[in-house]
């Protein structure tokens, strides 16, 4: 397949050959991650799981007397070129009612960076805000 | 009412302990303990299994630093360890709860090891 001829919008986007499968065992994300901050008012902890491929992150939010269970979403993988099969990165979502909160993970030297864009839909005039966290499976 | 100086070592107490590389295969260092000996702030060192440098570490001299002269929180750590063979520069700093270490690790007399730099993350075991 003459793969200079796939849509694209950049150069990087093109590839010479196609690759069906990710080189990096989805394994390496799966477990329990907890921030390593321990005053951190976000996210708690996260629990990665896997089902038929497909990787699920299920986050708890960190309230001042325990957590809040925000349930499991799907994630969507990255790596970080299009001839990479290795699994740098994921994005995901979770959308409740008065707020949307867009995440967007990658791993570097076995710390789980978690950046989360958290955007206000209840007309409450709170500012959207970005967030950046640092994530170890700590149990390991 | 608390003084300066005890507001510093309150905060300084909370990263004593062990400390723990993100990274299974860590180039260096697998985990180091901040201790308090003396009224002074020491570390103590434990190499990976997958280490370039595998001999034992000394009990190295911490400092810790604030972020500017006129407060007084914690941000980041100097570190000095002194072996026979090698001496170890450590540049430390805390970002939301990860203690990260820029070695300067230079060997000694005629020794034909390149002088080198290995920078690495740690979160808090205990």
């Amino acid at each position: 397949m003459q793969t200079n001829n796939l849509a694209h919008t950049k150069m990087d986007d093109l590839v010479s050959e196609f690759y069906h499968g990710w080189g990096s065992e989805i394994e390496q994300l799966l477990g329990t991650w907890n921030n390593v901050n321990p005053k951190t008012g976000q996210i708690s902890h996260i629990i990665m799981s896997s089902q038929d491929d497909t990787l699920l992150l299920h986050a708890f939010g960190k309230l001042e007397d325990g957590t809040k269970d925000w349930g499991t979403t799907t994630c969507e993988l990255f790596s970080s070129n299009v001839t990479s099969t290795e699994i740098e990165g994921f994005i995901c979502h979770f959308n409740f009612d008065f707020m949307r909160v867009e995440i967007a993970g990658n791993m570097k030297y076995g710390v789980m960076v978690i950046q989360s864009y958290n955007t206000f839909q209840d007309g409450s005039h709170r500012n959207n805000y970005f967030c950046r966290e640092f994530f170890c499976k700590t149990n390991s | 009412m608390k003084t300066t100086e005890s507001t510093y070592r309150n905060k300084l107490s909370q990263y004593m302990g062990i400390w723990r590389s993100s990274y299974k295969k860590s180039r260096l260092i697998e985990e180091f303990t901040f201790f308090e000996e003396e009224d002074a702030m020491k570390i103590s060192i434990k190499n990976s299994a997958e280490s370039f440098y595998q001999n034992p570490w000394n009990v190295g001299s911490i400092t810790p630093h604030g972020y500017t002269p006129d407060s007084n929180d914690i941000v980041a750590f100097r570190g000095h360890v002194k072996m026979d063979d090698m001496e170890a520069f450590l540049a430390i700093n805390e970002n939301k709860g990860l203690l990260i270490i820029a070695s300067y690790l230079c060997f000694k007399d005629n020794d034909p090891r390149s002088d080198c730099f290995v920078r690495e993350f740690f979160y808090k075991v205990s």
